[in-house]
C-alpha cells in the first residue's frame, strides 16, 4: 500500500511540476495535440469510407458482368442475361446502363455520372424513399425524366419541374425533367448521378436496344458468388467478372494507399515532435536543476527523480493524445474542412458533402501506442541526465 | 488518487474521455452502424437500388490501368470511378477539348 502511495505522490509531483513549467509543457503539448489530431482525423475518415465499403459489400449484386472489347470495357449484349439466367444459382440479371458525362464548372473540371436503370426489373430498395430530398424516384412508366445527385443540382442551380439540356458535340443529346433530387446524406454515393431509364440511357449513348453497360447478377445466396463469377468467366469470351467482394476490396485499397501517403507524412511530423520532446526534456534549466539537488539533499534516491521526470512525459502524452484524438474526431465528424480534398481524393471537382467518420476501438488504441510510447521511450535518457544531478553542485551553482 | 482528483488532472482526462464517449456513439448511431443509423440504411439504399455506383471520390492514380495489377484494378469502369488525372481519362475525344465536349443547361419552370 506504502508503495502505491509513493507513485502516487511521484505523480503529483510530476503534474504540479508540469503546472508550474506550463511554458515548457506547452510547448511539447501543442504540436502533439496537432499531430495525434492529424492522425486521427485521417484514420477515423479513412475508416469510415472502408465500414461504408464494408456494409455495402451485402446490398451490391453478387457479380457485375461487363464486355471487354479489345482489353477495354465495352458495350454488352442482352442476349447474354438468358444464357447467365440458364447458370445454376442464378436468380436475377438486370441490365444497367451508364456514361460519364464531364463537364467545365468555371474553372473547375468536374464528371459526372448519367447512368440509366431498369426500374421494372431491379431491387428498387422500400428505404429509397427516405434518401430523395425533393420530388419522388423514377417509376417504371418515366420516360425522358431524371433524378439528380446533390452535386448535380446545386452545381447548375436545378430543381424539381425544371428540365435540363445535354448536348455533345458528337451529336448525343437529351433532355429530362427534373422529378427528384437525392438528399445530402447519400451524396457518397449519388453526388455526381443524372439517373434516367435504361431507354433514356440507351438513347443518348447511342445504344442499340440489344446493349447495356453491364449486366447485375443476383444469386440465390451470397455463397454462390464466387462460384457463378467463375461460371461465366469460363463460359463466355471477351467478359469479366466483378464480385461484390472485389468491388468492396478496390475502395479499402484505395483509401488504404491514400491513408499510407498521409502516414508517411505524419511519421516525419511525429519523429519532429519527438526531437522537440528530447530537447525540451534535455534542457534542465538552472532553477531544475536546483530543484532536483536540494529533492536529492533531502533523501530522493536517483531512480525516484527518474520515475518522476517519466511521469511527467507520460502525463504530457496521456493528455496531448487524448486531447488530439478528440480534437481529430470533431474535425472528421465536421468533415475535415479546408482539407477535404486531400482526405477524399478528387473531392476538389465535387461539392463538399459529409463523409462517413469510424471510430473503433483498435484505431484508438494504435493511436494511444503511437502517441505514448516514443515520447516515453524518448523521455528516458532526458530523465535519466535529470536523475544523475549531483545535489552538492547544482546547491552552490 | 484523491489528490489527482483535488489537482482537476483526472477530472480533465476523466471529462475528456467522457466527451470522446459521446461522441463516439453519437457518431456510430448516426453515422455508421447499419442498424441504428438512418443515414447509413439511406445509403445502403441507394447502393442495393443502383446496383453498387463506385464512390465518385478516390485518389488519383488510383483509377490508372496496370497491366500488373490484372483486370479489377480500374475502377474508371466503374460508374462514378472517373479520375481527371491524364493517365487515367477514359471519356477524352481526339481533337477536342474535353470541356467543350459536353453541355448541360438547365430550362427553370
Amino acid at each position: 500500500m506504502s508503495k502505491i502511495a509513493g507513485h502516487s505522490n511521484l505523480l503529483i509531483m510530476a503534474y504540479q511540476n508540469l503546472i508550474r513549467y506550463r511554458g515548457k509543457s506547452l510547448a511539447i503539448l501543442i504540436p502533439l495535440i496537432t499531430v495525434m489530431a492529424a492522425a486521427s482525423f485521417m484514420m477515423f475518415t479513412r475508416g469510415g469510407f472502408v465500414k461504408d465499403a464494408q456494409i455495402a459489400k451485402q446490398f451490391l449484386p453478387d457479380v457485375t458482368v461487363q464486355a471487354i472489347e479489345a482489353g477495354r470495357v465495352g458495350k454488352i449484349s442482352l442476349g447474354l442475361i438468358k444464357k447467365i439466367e440458364d447458370i445454376p444459382h442464378v436468380k436475377k440479371v438486370v441490365a444497367r446502363t451508364w456514361g460519364y458525362l464531364p463537364l467545365k464548372i468555371g474553372s473547375v473540371d468536374t464528371a459526372y455520372t448519367l447512368m440509366g436503370l431498369d426500374i421494372d426489373n431491379l431491387f428498387v430498395s422500400s428505404k429509397l424513399p427516405w434518401a430523395i430530398e425533393k420530388g419522388a424516384f423514377l417509376t417504371a412508366e418515366d420516360r425522358r425524366k431524371a433524378v439528380l445527385g446533390q452535386g448535380v443540382a446545386l452545381s447548375f442551380n436545378a430543381d424539381v419541374g425544371d428540365k435540363i439540356q445535354i448536348k455533345d458535340t458528337l451529336g448525343n443529346k437529351g433532355e429530362f425533367e427534373v422529378v427528384g433530387i437525392f438528399n445530402n446524406t447519400v451524396q457518397i454515393y449519388s453526388t455526381d448521378l443524372i439517373l434516367v431509364s435504361i431507354d433514356d440511357a440507351r438513347g443518348f449513348f447511342n445504344y442499340s436496344k440489344d446493349e447495356a453497360s453491364d449486366l447485375l447478377v443476383y444469386a440465390d445466396n451470397p455463397e454462390n458468388a464466387d462460384l457463378i463469377a467463375r461460371e461465366i468467366a469460363g463460359r463466355f469470351r471477351n467478359i469479366r467478372v466483378l464480385t461484390g467482394k472485389s468491388l468492396t476490396d478496390l475502395v479499402t485499397e484505395a483509401f488504404g494507399r491514400r491513408g499510407g501517403t498521409f502516414q508517411a507524412m505524419w511519421l516525419i511530423l511525429l519523429v519532429t515532435v519527438l526531437l522537440l520532446v528530447w530537447a525540451q526534456s534535455a534542457h534542465i534549466s538552472v532553477d531544475m536543476s536546483r530543484e532536483i539537488g536540494i529533492l536529492k539533499a533531502v533523501g530522493w534516491q536517483t531512480g525516484e527523480i527518474i520515475e518522476m521526470k517519466m511521469m511527467e512525459s507520460l502525463i504530457l502524452s496521456i493528455g496531448g493524445t487524448s486531447a488530439g484524438i478528440l480534437a481529430g474526431f470533431v474535425y472528421a465528424l465536421m468533415g475535415t474542412p479546408g482539407i477535404s480534398g486531400y482526405c477524399l481524393g478528387c473531392a476538389s471537382i465535387y461539392p463538399k458533402f459529409p463523409v462517413p467518420v469510424n471510430c473503433d476501438f483498435s484505431s484508438v488504441a494504435l493511436l494511444f501506442i503511437l502517441g505514448i510510447l516514443p515520447i516515453t521511450a524518448i523521455s528516458a535518457i532526458p530523465a535519466w541526465l535529470a536523475g544523475i544531478v549531483d545535489p552538492d553542485d547544482t546547491i552552490r551553482r | 488518487m484523491v489528490q489527482l482528483f483535488r489537482n482537476k488532472y483526472l477530472l480533465r482526462i476523466l471529462f475528456i474521455f467522457i466527451i470522446f464517449t459521446a461522441l463516439y456513439l453519437y457518431n456510430d448511431h448516426i453515422s455508421t452502424n447499419y442498424r441504428n443509423s438512418k443515414n447509413t440504411q439511406m445509403r445502403m439504399a441507394v447502393v442495393e437500388t443502383l446496383g453498387g455506383p463506385a464512390i465518385p471520390i478516390i485518389a488519383q492514380c488510383c483509377t490508372s490501368r496496370n497491366l500488373s495489377e490484372g483486370m479489377y484494378a480500374r475502377r474508371s469502369d466503374l460508374p462514378g470511378g472517373f479520375c481527371f488525372h491524364s493517365d487515367c481519362d477514359v471519356v477524352v475525344t481526339p481533337g477536342l477539348k474535353h470541356e467543350k465536349t459536353f453541355t448541360l443547361k438547365v430550362i427553370k419552370k
